[in-house]
């Protein structure tokens, strides 16, 4: 078993407060991909000290159909700093969602696994995310609907609360749902946001976000007169991928994007 | 097995021969006019046989000859500089590919059940009423027919597809009630 080998132990960091719009698209993910990109629902049971240090020993009970218990150890993060208590962020019987990481094999890799080979992320249901060190950055995602025959290709959405600090990003079926998530941020009043939604939209190719990108290539920021030419870029970067033919340099600058 | 026998047995039982007097002939009601005719009129669709820039790549449109009375199919067909990749309507891809695939994808075959799906859920965005078979996509009102081509025109741009697919307005399929005597 390749992954038994690794740490059992592996500290997780996290925090990140998804805004509604994230989690109204995380709880939408009831079923698991068997051979790629698992999710397992579960639920926090309970949690103590692991050691003299900062970390807690988090259990977990998985809601599948064989009800496994999972281990983990998470370091004590920044939700937790101020009171020193996991209990102010975690309760018994709390949903949580917990990722799992890709399976080579075509199989369902058993949540335990996961967890002792330090690919396991889990994703609490109020918002708050615990995220492996191994792979921080990307809580590996899920599916919505029926399985469909083949995995699609994820998309990599950054959680709106990981626009400024962390990197922590979500792992979406490319599907409408998704897709809908990202034309809101299109619209988002900052920045980066918007320049987000333009470089995650590259599984959407259609006319419709197409002309959308279009007119994001004048995106005016948050200033009138100085053109966010970060968004620009994005926006552009994402049209050449959609082999969109664009001026030289749409976006300004020195060289094309 | 004992239901199809069942079945038959009814339908001997029906028949005029066996019914021992002269049963009146089944005769169909009368069907509602989308069964007959597509809904519209052709002046409500822009699409137009011929060539048309899709970003960058290029929408060819053809009008096929008609098969059946009442059905107008048209041909999409878009070329472009990775426009490669063909549609497997039987078995299985070896390597399925995505709607959106790298400069150096080597996929070459698209199965037409993602296709289809991808299809579909894009007719669905536009609230459109057409749906997708195995061989065309299925429109019965005219006023539908461009919004159907955009979204056929996207699919084939996004798939990076070389063969053609088609579309056809056509009255929609409706089942015949037999009125006769039981």
């Amino acid at each position: 078993m390749r992954g038994a080998a690794v740490l059992l132990g592996v500290a997780f960091v996290a925090v990140a407060m998804p805004t509604r719009a994230d989690l109204a698209v995380v709880d939408s993910l009831p079923w698991l991909l068997a051979s790629a990109d698992a999710v397992e629902p579960g639920e926090v049971r309970r949690w103590r000290r692991y050691g003299a240090g900062p970390d807690w020993l988090l259990t977990v009970g998985e809601a599948g159909p064989h009800r496994r218990v999972a281990s983990m150890v998470v370091h004590r993060a920044a939700a937790f700093l101020e009171t020193d208590d996991p209990g102010a962020a975690l309760a018994p019987g709390q949903r949580v969602i917990a990722f799992g990481a890709r399976s080579e094999d075509g199989h369902r890799l058993e949540l335990r696994t996961l967890f002792r080979a330090g690919h396991a992320r889990a994703f609490l249901r109020d918002g708050r995310v615990v995220e492996g060190l191994d792979a921080l950055g990307e809580i590996v995602g899920a599916g919505r609907g029926t399985p469909p025959r083949w995995p699609p290709r994820p998309v990599i959405v950054p959680l709106e609360s990981a626009a400024f600090g962390t990197t922590v990003s979500l792992r979406l079926p490319a599907d409408p749902e998704t897709e809908a998530l990202l034309l809101r941020r299109l619209e988002h009043p900052e920045v980066a946001r918007r320049a987000m939604a333009a470089s995650a939209l590259v599984p959407f190719e259609s006319s419709a976000n197409i002309a959308r990108l279009k007119r994001l290539l004048g995106d005016a920021g948050h200033f009138p007169g100085n053109p966010a030419r970060v968004v620009c870029v994005h926006a552009a970067r994402t049209l050449r991928a959609w082999e969109v033919p664009l001026p030289g340099r749409p976006c300004g600058g020195d060289a094309a994007p | 097995m004992l239901r199809s026998v069942g079945v038959a047995l009814g339908l001997l039982a029906h028949a005029p021969g066996c019914a021992g007097g002269a049963a009146a002939p089944p005769t169909p009601t009368s069907l509602p006019d989308v069964c007959r005719t597509p809904s519209g009129a052709r002046a409500e669709a822009s699409l137009e046989a011929g060539e048309r820039d899709l970003h960058g790549y290029t929408l060819h449109v053809r009008e096929l000859p008609a098969a059946e009375p009442q059905v107008v199919t048209f041909e999409l067909r878009v070329s472009g500089a990775r426009s490669r990749r063909r549609l497997r309507v039987g078995g299985t891809p070896q390597r399925p590919c995505g709607p959106y695939a790298a400069p150096d994808d080597p996929c070459a075959e698209v199965g037409i059940g993602l296709f289809a799906t991808d299809l579909q859920a894009r007719l669905a965005a536009m609230d459109n009423a057409a749906s997708v078979t195995l061989h065309h996509v299925e429109v019965h009102d005219w006023g539908d027919l461009d919004e159907a081509v955009v979204a056929l025109g996207d699919a084939l741009r996004a798939w990076r597809m070389a063969d053609p697919f088609r579309v056809a307005v056509r009255p929609m399929s409706c089942g015949v009630l037999l009125k006769g005597k039981r």
